[in-house]
């Protein structure tokens, strides 16, 4: 059995941090090139990535007791602010640093399209930094700074491309949308203050006083925001459109699941009756899949095609925690953490590969995508084996999720929950009303010949590095495929840790 | 593992094996691509027949592989007496396929993906046969559907073929959905999916089975194309290059068959089932009709036997609804002859395709005189699907008909005989107009060797089947044990 619990979680915050800042000013003063800065971010998300795995093995397994982290730092660092036993959000913030692992080696070559590294590389890690630092954080104030930093850097991530309008519309929406949820999130935690007379999280129990009640209120509909449930979603579709595909991956990826995750945990222990919270929950899950997938139809650009799938994959997983909630179940939570990972590398291989086509044939609208028959089919294979693991076919990841979801939805027996099911059902028979044009204009010939493209039969060469970080995810994908066990028992855990948030 | 466990699945590795390889590498050896893909599929019935000594000793032993332990999934895969026909059927369609399509596909630079989906496509309706647990039944029951949408998608016939491929992938897969819940509801009640385990110790919440047997019966019925399900079926079959048609219609119909005999019928005892007889009854007289009828007045030769399809699995649907021993004999041998008797029919419509270069009925004409060996094999096709005594399909037709009388609905059982009627009218239409009416074609093309092959070598299988339904007779009541494991 895997146990997951961390000694130090603050280490990994502290070092990305000081990696941020070296980054900065390695680009800035030594104009080290873009390979060396994407290998560095790569190398500290690696070092993180594989200290969260050995600190939560080795150290549980040899049993030390060691001393509290010192307190000099500053009190807000202390070892009260994080949790040291939370397996769902070492879970997720494994996939989010080998995400980012992946996308800081793609960006190798992928970022010779903006250039500008020395920003790009800082941001990435500190919004990296950020959302982990969300995830662990047990103290409302240390989660709110983390989940600013996240923000911030999210907001002008997506307004990379500075030079095009619609990038800089995409960013400035976000912003004004994240700075209001922002806002209503520090409300509700004033008032949480204001009637506990602490920010911990463990100090927050039993009272049922309406500013109590507000805040927690307040806390999760800012939440729902950036999380994107409908109808507060209107921002995801343009940004992960608009901002360059690596980031796109992130975003879209885990950035997402993983605040909805918070807000989940942070709004369960905070004492919010779970009946209720997933019966909210399952009608904004409905929601999403209905929207994400009927407006998915009529997209015309992939990367917004991409976005609405995200919504409705939001709504798959929210639907399957919403279940496990309300039901008190934790074979739905565990599918929830499944379809996270699914979704997770289903979704950046997808992004990662039309980011490949921007980048060497230029296709961003779907009709474009024809061109990638220029390019080795290795792209395209990869492309589609995206698109038919979250279009939920068996016997890939995304098929297996649903298969659990709509288990351990079957075995709740509750009405309401059986009748979203036939709604997910439903609604993925419409998702493929967009998956499969794709797939069929993937491998279709371009009608007549490009101008540019005169040397006929010529196959253009894919960089190493941006094919290496599709190669790891199409073998993740494969892996899971086969071996899904390894996976269960990991979301196992983390099932267990959140069926013991509920009070 | 026993080497007898093995063949299960080598049998399908050796079709999946290939098709892979040859989507990888495929530009390399496109020229071989065809060789390939028939020794693939060669080899695969080969060991299958070598495996059906073990069968009759009964030492057929499934092939289990652990997948996810903690929930209850396990691999398996298993040849029984149950899926024999139906693995049978689909190993020597394939093969009839294959040849046909070595001469009717022209040769370019993407003809490796083709044989590959073929493969695919045949390897997704032996997984089905073969599969001895629900996961992987789903698994190759989508593979299956996917593999024929691509090959509908890229080797389509006319320019409609993208919105076609569309429309029948939707709604298959809206089948695929309802059998998907069906199969949630009984793992979900039981924790297992492997099918011994299933049959053994299920215990059902009695208020749940008949949920589950209607969307078993609604989900395999679009597989089926039973009216009102059957939409996809004409435009697909028309649409859909010739030997993937031969496919679809002698091949994968008879996988909704299989699901029937498989799931329903064969976990739940013929007390709990009875209430499905008359609807099944029913259906299956309105899709003979009406399959028949659409039949009588389509022009396209192709959609007049793809109608035919429609028509057919209504016998099948009604065999199987009379819950009798003949009936559900009756409808495992409808589903082999009938997979010979309509191969044969796309074939000879190939032929005259390829050959006059017409698919319209009004403007092929007197063809008797100048193919006279065409005439003859459509004919005995054709004599044979309106049930003529000592062909094929008159056999299983008589032990369906008398299937009906034996239930209490007499009446229905008359309709069924009457409907047969229909069956003659439009295929009699058919032939008298193409074979027999005054009137020349134009121009005569040359005609690959392979086509005429398949198609005598199918007109030679109708005979036969026909005159000696024994050995076929004897294999396929075998199952009924497997049946009545359910309790009958």
């Amino acid at each position: 059995m895997v146990t997951l619990s961390l000694q130090y979680p603050q280490i990994p915050f502290l070092f990305l941090g000081c990696m941020a800042v070296f980054v900065f000013l390695a680009a800035r003063y030594f104009k080290i090139t873009n390979v060396s800065m994407a290998l560095l971010a790569a190398l500290s998300f690696l070092l993180v990535f594989f200290y969260m795995i050995f600190e939560s093995r080795l150290l549980q397994m040899a049993n030390h007791s060691f001393n509290d982290f010192p307190n000099s730092l500053a009190n807000l660092f202390s070892s009260t602010a994080f949790y040291t036993y939370e397996p769902g959000a070492i879970f997720i913030s494994l996939i989010t640093f080998g995400l980012a692992f992946l996308v800081s080696i793609y960006c190798a070559e992928y970022l010779n399209l903006d250039r500008r590294q020395h920003a790009f590389y800082p941001l990435l890690i500190l919004m990296i930094c950020g959302l982990a630092g969300m995830l662990f954080s047990a103290n409302l104030m240390v989660l709110y700074l983390f989940c600013e930093l996240m923000s911030i850097c999210a907001y002008a991530l997506v307004a990379f491309r500075r030079r095009t309008d619609t990038a800089i519309e995409a960013g400035f929406k976000y912003l004004m949308m994240g700075s209001v949820a922002s806002i209503v999130i520090l409300f509700g935690i004033t008032l949480l203050f204001l009637s506990y007379g602490s920010i911990n999280i463990a100090d927050m129990q039993g009272s049922t006083s309406w500013p109590t009640q507000m805040g927690v209120l307040l806390f999760f509909a800012g939440f729902c925001l950036k999380s994107a449930l409908v109808p507060m979603h209107t921002w995801l579709p343009d940004a992960h459109g608009r901002a360059p595909s690596s980031i796109s991956a992130i975003l879209s990826g885990i950035l997402v699941q993983g605040v909805f995750y918070v807000m989940l945990k942070i709004t369960l222990s905070l004492g919010f009756d779970h009946v209720l919270l997933g019966t909210i929950l399952l009608c904004l899950s409905l929601l999403n899949i209905l929207v994400g997938n009927l407006m998915g139809l009529v997209q015309s650009h992939t990367k917004r095609l991409l976005g609405y799938s995200t919504i409705a994959q939001m709504g798959y997983i929210t639907l399957c925690m919403a279940v496990g909630v309300r039901n008190n179940l934790a074979l739905a939570l565990q599918s929830g953490f499944f379809i996270i990972f699914a979704h997770a590398v289903s979704k950046s291989l997808a992004f990662l590969t039309k980011g490949v086509f921007h980048y060497y044939v230029n296709a961003s609208e779907i009709k474009h995508l024809q061109r990638a028959s220029s390019l080795p089919i290795f792209t395209s294979a990869a492309f589609s084996l995206s698109i038919i693991s979250l279009s939920a076919l068996p016997p890939f990841p995304g098929f297996t999720g649903k298969w659990f979801a709509l288990t351990s939805i079957f075995t709740s027996a509750d009405k309401i929950s059986v009748l979203s099911a036939l709604v997910l059902l439903a609604s993925s028979l419409v998702a493929f009303g967009y998956y499969f044009p794709l797939l069929l204009i993937i491998f279709s010939k371009p009608q007549k010949q490009l101008p540019d493209d005169n040397e006929k039969g010529k196959q253009k060469k894919i960089s190493l590095w941006m094919s290496m970080p599709i190669a790891a995810l199409v073998i993740s994908i494969l892996v899971i495929s086969v071996a899904p066990q390894y996976l269960m028992n990991i979301t196992m855990e983390a099932a267990q840790f959140l069926m013991g948030m509920m009070r | 593992m026993k080497t007898q466990e093995l063949i299960n699945l080598s049998v399908l590795l050796v079709k999946i094996l290939p098709a892979f390889l040859m989507l990888i590498i495929g530009k390399a050896i496109h020229r071989y691509a065809k060789w390939i893909a028939l020794t693939a599929s060669l080899a695969s019935l080969g060991l299958f027949i070598a495996y059906i000594p073990t069968l009759q000793q009964g030492l057929n032993t499934p092939l289990n592989l652990d997948y996810l332990p903690s929930m209850g999934i396990q691999l398996s895969l298993k040849i029984d007496w149950l899926s024999f026909p139906f693995l049978l059927t689909e190993e020597f369609v394939t093969i009839f396929a294959m040849i046909y399509a070595i001469g009717y596909i022209k040769s370019d630079d993407r003809n490796y993906i083709f044989y590959a989906l073929l493969l695919l496509f045949s390897a997704g309706m032996s997984g089905t046969t073969l599969a001895n647990d629900i996961f992987l039944f789903y698994f190759f029951w989508e593979l299956m559907l996917i593999a024929s949408a691509l090959l509908v998608v890229y080797w389509g016939e006319s320019a409609k073929k993208t919105a076609v491929a569309l429309k029948y992938f939707i709604i298959t897969h809206l089948g695929s959905l309802l059998v998907l819940v069906a199969f949630i509801m009984i793992y979900s009640q039981s924790g297992t999916d492997h099918f011994s385990a299933l049959w053994e110790g299920v215990q059902m919440y009695p208020e749940t089975i008949p949920l589950i047997s209607t969307l078993f019966l609604l989900g395999f019925g679009v597989k089926m194309a039973v009216v009102p399900f059957h939409i996809w079926l004409p435009d697909t079959h028309s649409e859909a290059p010739m030997p993937v048609t031969i496919m679809l219609a002698a091949a994968m119909l008879s996988m909704g068959t299989y699901g029937i005999l498989r799931f329903p019928m064969s976990f739940l005892t013929p007390s709990q089932f009875a209430m499905f007889t008359l609807p099944m009854l029913i259906v299956g007289i309105i899709s003979e009709f009406y399959g028949a009828i659409m039949a009588l007045v389509e022009t396209d030769i192709k959609r007049i036997i793809a109608y035919s399809s429609v028509s057919q699995m209504g016998y099948i649907l009604f065999g199987l609804g009379t819950l009798t021993l003949s009936g559900v004999v009756g409808a495992t041998l409808h589903v082999i002859y009938h997979a010979i008797v309509k191969a044969l029919l796309f074939c000879c419509v190939g032929w005259i395709i390829k050959a006059v270069g017409q698919r319209n009925i009004q403007s092929i004409r007197g063809l008797r005189k100048k193919m006279p060996l065409l005439t003859t094999c459509t004919i005995l096709g054709a004599l044979s699907i309106a049930g003529v005594p000592a062909l094929a399909i008159f056999n299983s037709e008589w032990l369906i008909f008398s299937s009906g009388f034996q239930t209490p609905y007499i009446g229905l059982a008359i309709l069924e005989i009457l409907g047969s009627i229909l069956t003659s009218a439009y295929i009699l239409r058919l032939v008298g107009t193409m074979f027999f009416t005054p009137g020349e074609v134009s121009q005569i093309h040359k005609v690959p060797f392979s086509v005429k092959l398949v198609t005598v070598s199918l007109t030679i299988l109708t005979i036969i089947a026909g005159i000696f339904p024994r050995p076929l007779f004897n294999y396929v009541v075998k199952e009924l044990p497997l049946i009545l494991g359910g309790g009958w």
